[in-house]
């Protein structure tokens, strides 16, 4: 992966920034972003980090030879991953163990004139989709729903499968389904959070043998419903409950 | 690509703070599609085999039954099984500590003249999300098993159950001066005990 094929959207119509209102109809202009990554201290000039998942702490190399930026976490052993950031753009750069993640947007024209290495750290984005889960929702249980759309960002076709990398850490957990599997049509927007969406079966598949394939034309959306749900009695609370999601494209 | 989502839970309170007497699992068929009305089903005995591998985990239901109320099981057969676990406490209170929702894979059931039961059976990953590693210090028993590689031993501990919540497959242990990987978490209970062992590989 290099340059960034897709961007993920709220939904709830054009002007919607509420994550809590992201429950279908129309796309949002509004990003969902997971992290927000930053330098720890001097900058690589050129290079505004953008987004992140699953960071904690990486180093982000340039190398002026080939132009080429890479992270790696200090524990990471295996060859970094090397992307050419020649042309102006977004681009995803991927630890060697591929569990790290940095979105990073490059002005070629301002990149340095000789190599050099920065770490990044970053700070969970709490609350992008989903609201907190009170002690009353956990006392009786609660289900709750949210909707995000998928950008194709090519002139193409796209191929996805999205599984869950990683299930919240909490004693609740996601769930995800769809309206549509192929892009480009609206999905239904929902009455409000605890109204299930019809005709939309609901999985947390965890490897792609087990995930919907979906086809997105290009520059078209795909929606994606998610379901939370909490047990009740849920006794022990998880301040930074977090799930990730992988979007496998296939082209 | 990946996608991450935040959010914090605030557990209900009291719970984390009472003595845990015990684990309790209930079970019921439901339809996805509200085909038919859900069936909470007796359990005479559960198995609960989380292995680390793909998709190769099963949980077998064993419920006692009647000639009468067979087919109530039959006729929802296309449903899912959703099973909860909980803790109990001294004085009753049940707390949620795992949600399993999985579609019946295969099922039987066995007449005799006095009784039968109905057994269902899920296949499915069951992966919970992998907590911290852990350092083994109280277990009722150790078995050490053969291995087919003479680079890798394998032990199964026999556990507390009530601490179910805290193993999950992958998740780094330590016992003494072995270290290695859980490899596989098994749930047994029966109505008159619960057993919970997890089979740990280690590097020899």
């Amino acid at each position: 992966m290099a340059a960034r094929n897709i961007d993920a959207y709220l939904s709830g119509g054009v002007t919607n920034t509420d994550p809590n209102a992201s429950l279908g109809g129309g796309a949002s202009a509004e990003k969902l972003y997971g992290q927000n990554p930053a330098y720890d201290a001097a900058t690589i000039s050129g290079v505004t980090l953008v987004d992140s998942a699953n960071l904690s702490s990486v180093e982000l190399s340039f190398t002026f030879a080939g132009t080429v930026l890479s992270i790696r976490k200090t524990t990471d052993v295996l060859p970094v991953i090397e992307v050419t950031v020649s042309v102006d753009g977004e681009y995803v750069l991927v630890s060697p163990d591929n569990s790290v993640e940095l979105t990073v947007l490059v002005t070629n024209a301002s990149l340095p004139v000789s190599s050099s290495m920065e770490t990044i750290t970053a700070t969970n984005i709490n609350h992008n989709l989903f609201d907190q889960v009170s002690s009353n929702n956990s006392k009786v249980g609660d289900i709750n729903y949210r909707h995000f759309y998928i950008k194709n960002n090519l002139a193409s076709d796209l191929s996805l499968k999205i599984i869950i990398e990683k299930q919240l850490n909490g004693l609740d957990y996601i769930e995800i389904g769809f309206e549509n599997t192929t892009g480009g049509t609206q999905d239904t927007l929902i009455q409000d959070e605890n109204t299930q969406p019809a005709g939309v079966s609901f999985s947390s598949p965890s490897d792609v043998l087990n995930a919907t394939l979906l086809t997105v034309p290009a520059f078209a959306y795909i929606g994606v419903f998610i379901k939370r749900t909490v047990l009740a009695l849920t006794d022990i609370s998880t301040p930074n409950d977090t799930a990730i999601l992988n979007i496998v494209e296939y082209q | 690509m990946l996608f991450q989502i935040n959010h914090s839970l605030l557990g209900t309170s009291g719970g984390g703070d009472l003595e845990v007497v015990g684990l309790v699992a209930t079970a019921k068929i439901y339809s996805l599609s509200s085909l038919f009305d859900d069936l909470y089903i007796p359990i005479n005995s559960l198995s609960i085999i989380n292995r680390a591998v793909g998709s190769d985990g099963y949980i077998s239901i064993n419920s006692p039954t009647s000639r009468l109320n067979i087919s109530d099981i039959t006729e929802r057969i296309a449903g899912n099984v959703l099973l909860k676990i909980y803790s109990k406490t001294a004085n009753g209170e049940l707390y949620a500590i795992q949600a399993l929702d999985y579609e019946v894979s295969d099922f039987r059931y066995d007449l005799g003249v006095k009784n039968a039961t109905y057994t269902l059976v899920m296949r499915d990953d069951f992966s919970s999300p992998p907590n911290t590693n852990i350092i083994l210090d109280s277990y009722s028993s150790k078995k050490k098993l053969n291995s087919q590689s003479a680079t890798v031993g394998k032990y199964v501990y026999t556990v507390n159950p009530n601490d179910y919540r805290y193993y999950s497959v992958g998740v780094g242990i330590i016992e003494g001066n072995l270290s290695g990987t859980i490899t596989e978490v098994a749930l047994l209970f029966s109505n008159t005990s619960v057993k919970l062992t997890i089979e740990t590989e280690v590097i020899v």
